[in-house]
């Protein structure tokens, strides 16, 4: 309750500082140079397309940031998820376009300083964030980052991109998605009998990248309400640091949602291949409800 | 319910377009469409928009099991704060925030040792200790409320469609006159599509006679030998040697190799050259293009799939659940004969 209060403190003054000093801010520059800061869930890992031969596979084309649906994915039949990256050509042109993905599947925390140097090599100007999902997600409970190790770490990549990001760039900060709601639908598929997810878990994500924390078939229930709450307090987290660093940064704009953790995923938006990732049609709705709260859903091409 | 609402106020909206003269008779909720008075009916659509429809009605269920609970937890507490004359937050924090007891250092030691940690992590395990205690005891709590009260939950999941699944051109096991058809969607390479194939060759052979089971394959990006052993499989029904391609693939006990293929390929008389080069004939490519239509049509996305007698199965489940749903069928079909 103590931290609580604090953290709204925190919060309010930043945001009534930021108010004030949003009147000094740098122009904000157009978002054509867009580079996406994240993990698989950024990679679209799943979403579509599973390989045999690389069951952590990439579906960039459908990736709610970097996302294109050029003449393959029509060829193909892929779904067009209409990405931040389509929405920004369809909005602002094609001129000047970049788009860069330094998401990483398997990326925690700890990476968000050099992914973010890889956004400041690439002269950014519309950085959004969704990290965080392997801190939660772990192979056991002691592996998930206390509040001060994630809050450094995001600092650190946050102090990145404030000293190197073009003036008037603005980075966009994403909740961590609530990967408990992503394996109650698992186990709902499961008691439905329509996809045996515990089998597909045991037999991909588990032996591959660990989510124990969630998906162990060990876990109680409290485990894992334990493991959604460290969620919710890394995603309190993420929100307080961006209220700071646009208070106190007049060079760059930060904006934060939670829009992400809010989202009510439903079976057809889920992975068939694994059970857990968003499949393309879950990507899709990231991309709409999260530019639909974020810094240019005034643009709505 | 709902779809029927649906349909009668669709069909409606259509009569008060055109206000026919006099009363039209109630309309059948499963026509959706008429032709020069021909009905269109709900069940004439493809499978795979069945399939959808399907899966859009789980998507609410799910949104609605999942808002029940939250609502259901949120009453029965404010419920007994209600009762005991005080808020929420008040109850909670007697029945739950006080009542729970730290970990003891020993017990913190203990989950160190039990999860590996590194003496780093201890404030890790403290946290974890600490709040799945706190949890815990809200669970409880909130399981003592339910067990006081009466809870009934009345949302019913929504049934899989039976689809008519064409297995027109289908290699198939098993008489033709079976009461219980089942059709597999499976990929070549994938040890889930293996094991679904072992498990329907057990449940074949447990109820001989009775089952006919046919095949369709599923081909994946960027598999190069999956669509060899598809190709195969295909030139092999051509000599009536499908099954001698399918069982020494996929009832395999381990993954197989490219010289594999080209061994099986021996076995039914293809020259491995000859199916080497079928992989990049588009003749060939353009046959596996429509197979993967059908496997499309009848909406599947994520093999291994099973439709026993047009009922939908997840072929990731175990062998007593498939046999299970058999049963029900040979069943359901013997009442159908009475």
């Amino acid at each position: 309750m103590q931290v609580r209060v604090v953290m709204v403190g925190v919060m309010t003054s930043a945001l009534l500082s930021g108010a004030a000093l949003a009147q000094n801010k740098d122009p904000r520059l157009k978002p054509n140079r867009l580079s996406s800061v994240g993990d698989s869930i950024t990679e679209a890992i799943n979403a579509e397309e599973y390989n045999l031969f690389n069951p952590i596979n990439p579906n960039h084309w459908a990736s709610y940031a970097n996302g294109y649906h050029g003449f393959w994915e029509w060829l193909l039949g892929r779904t067009d998820v209409r990405s931040h990256n389509q929405r920004i050509t369809a909005n602002f042109g094609s001129k000047s376009r970049a788009n860069y993905m330094e998401g990483v599947s398997g990326a925690d925390s700890y990476d968000l300083s050099p992914q973010m140097q890889q956004s400041v090599s690439h002269q950014a100007t519309y950085v959004p964030v969704l990290m965080g999902h392997n801190d939660v997600c772990q192979n056991g409970f002691s592996d998930i980052p206390t509040d001060a190790e994630f809050e450094a770490n995001v600092r650190a990549g946050l102090d990145r991109l404030r000293a190197g990001l073009p003036n008037g760039a603005t980075v966009y900060v994403q909740a961590i998605v609530d990967i408990y709601k992503l394996y109650q639908l698992g186990d709902q598929l499961q008691s439905l009998g329509l996809i045996d997810c515990p089998t597909i878990w045991a037999a991909t994500l588990l032996n591959i990248y660990p989510c124990g924390t969630m998906l162990s078939p060990t876990n109680s229930e409290a485990d894992r309400q334990f493991t959604r709450g460290r969620n919710i307090a890394f995603n309190n987290i993420l929100q307080a640091l961006v209220a700071e660093y646009n208070a106190n940064d007049s060079h760059h704009y930060y904006e934060f949602t939670d829009a992400t953790f809010q989202y009510q995923f439903t079976p057809s938006q889920v992975s068939g291949f694994d059970c857990f990732h968003p499949s393309a049609s879950g990507q899709r709705e990231l991309s709409r409800v999260t530019w639909q709260t974020g810094p240019f859903s005034s643009y709505t091409k | 319910m709902r779809g029927r609402m649906f349909w009668s106020l669709l069909l409606l909206a259509g009569c008060a377009e055109k206000a026919p003269p006099a009363a039209p008779p109630p309309p059948d909720d499963r026509v959706i469409a008429t032709v020069d008075g021909q009905p269109i009916l709900q069940e004439d659509v493809s499978p795979a928009t069945r399939m959808e429809i399907f899966r859009r009605e789980l998507d609410v269920y799910t949104l609605l099991t999942t808002e029940v609970e939250r609502m259901v937890d949120e009453r029965l507490l404010a419920a007994e704060a209600a009762r005991r004359g005080r808020d929420v937050e008040a109850l909670l924090a007697a029945e739950v925030d006080e009542k729970v007891v730290p970990p003891t250092a020993a017990e913190v030691d203990a989950a160190m040792v039990e999860q590996g940690a590194p003496e780093a992590a201890r404030p890790r395990v403290e946290l974890y200790l600490a709040e799945r205690a706190r949890i815990q005891r809200r669970l409880d709590f909130m399981a003592s409320l339910r067990g006081a009260t009466k809870v009934e939950v009345k949302l019913v999941a929504p049934e899989p469609p039976r689809m008519p699944v064409d297995i027109t051109g289908a290699p198939s096991r098993g008489p033709a006159s079976a009461p219980v058809v089942l059709v597999a969607f499976l990929d070549w390479r994938s040890p889930m599509s293996a094991k679904c194939a072992q498990n329907l060759a057990r449940v074949m052979e447990a109820h001989p006679g009775q089952l006919r089971l046919a095949h369709r394959s599923v081909l994946r990006g960027g598999d190069e030998l999956g669509l060899g052993a598809a190709i195969l499989a295909e030139m092999a029904d051509e000599k009536g040697l499908f099954w001698t391609v399918h069982d020494a693939l996929l009832l395999r006990p381990t993954a197989w190799s490219q010289a594999d293929l080209h061994d099986v390929a021996r076995q039914v008389q293809v020259e491995p050259e000859r199916l080497d080069a079928a992989r990049q004939d588009p003749t060939w490519l353009m046959r596996m293009k429509k197979a993967m239509g059908r496997v499309q049509e009848a909406g599947v996305t994520a093999p291994p799939v099973v439709y026993v007698n047009g009922r939908w199965f997840g072929g990731t489940f175990g062998y007593e659940q498939l046999d299970r749903v058999v049963q029900e069928e040979l069943q359901r079909a013997q009442g159908a004969q009475r």
